[in-house]
């Protein structure tokens, strides 16, 4: 089970396990993020690199139109640990 | 689970699709914690899995759901060695360079992470060609790991 909401223009809530099978349902919702936005991790319980591969896309389209990034919070230890792994934790703001 | 597909104490078969890819996390994790890794290290060695099958799926399989993926648990005293076999196109990961992280996070450039993280969070990772047509990913996770 995997689920992304966009509650607000201003953040965007992460539900499941979001793997490569999830890329395209997860891309559909990324796609609609104009501006900065807080992504909340708490309902997230893992992710892989499919799943990073979308949020760095979606920071790398804000970001070169100017109009900010991603603020990440919430995430279990897990999910943090994979950002270190990735050295993702140096691209986003993690909090 | 389809007719062909097995599940045993140590193997598990699935067919090509990233549908599956939980079970794959959770047949190994189970292992691995039986086999007595903690917490973390289950978790690193499920997602190197999750990424292997990830790369079979989208490079060996062209994304083909109905292709042949068997999971094989090898506990040993030492280590735990997991062989993901698969006959689909032979890539050898060893003539793909994993990003150069510092250009890849700095360019937002795509593609190679999974590899990356198999390469950093797994002990030995090699690929040989099995018997006939299918070919091996093995992957090697010490007891003595930090």
């Amino acid at each position: 089970m995997f689920d992304a909401k966009i509650l607000d223009d201003k953040t965007v809530q992460l539900f499941g396990r979001f793997d490569a099978a999830q890329v395209e349902k997860a891309r559909v919702v990324f796609d609609q993020v104009k501006g900065p936005v807080e992504v909340d991790f708490t309902g997230l319980e893992y992710i892989s690199s499919a799943g990073l591969g979308i949020l760095l896309m979606t920071q790398r389209r804000l970001k070169e139109g100017g109009r900010g990034g991603l603020r990440l919070t919430n995430m279990n230890k897990h999910i943090r640990d994979v950002f270190q792994y990735a050295g993702f934790d140096q691209v986003f703001e993690i909090v | 689970m389809n007719r062909n597909e097995k599940k045993t104490g140590m193997r598990l078969t699935i067919n090509s699709s990233t549908d599956r890819l939980r079970e794959v996390r959770d047949f190994v994790s189970d292992r691995a914690r039986d086999a007595g890794f903690r917490d973390e290290v289950v978790h690193t060695i499920a997602l190197c899995c999750d990424e292997a099958c990830t790369n079979v799926i989208k490079h060996a399989y062209a994304n083909a759901p109905d292709r042949e993926i068997d999971i094989r648990i090898i506990p040993r005293r030492d280590e735990m060695e997991i062989v993901i076999t698969h006959d689909g196109e032979s890539f050898d990961p060893d003539t793909i360079k994993s990003p150069d992280m510092k250009e890849y996070l700095s360019h937002y450039r795509k593609g190679g992470l999974g590899l990356h993280l198999i390469r950093s969070l797994m002990d030995k990772v090699f690929y040989k060609q099995g018997n006939g047509s299918r070919y091996e990913v093995h992957l090697v996770k010490f007891h003595s790991s930090p």
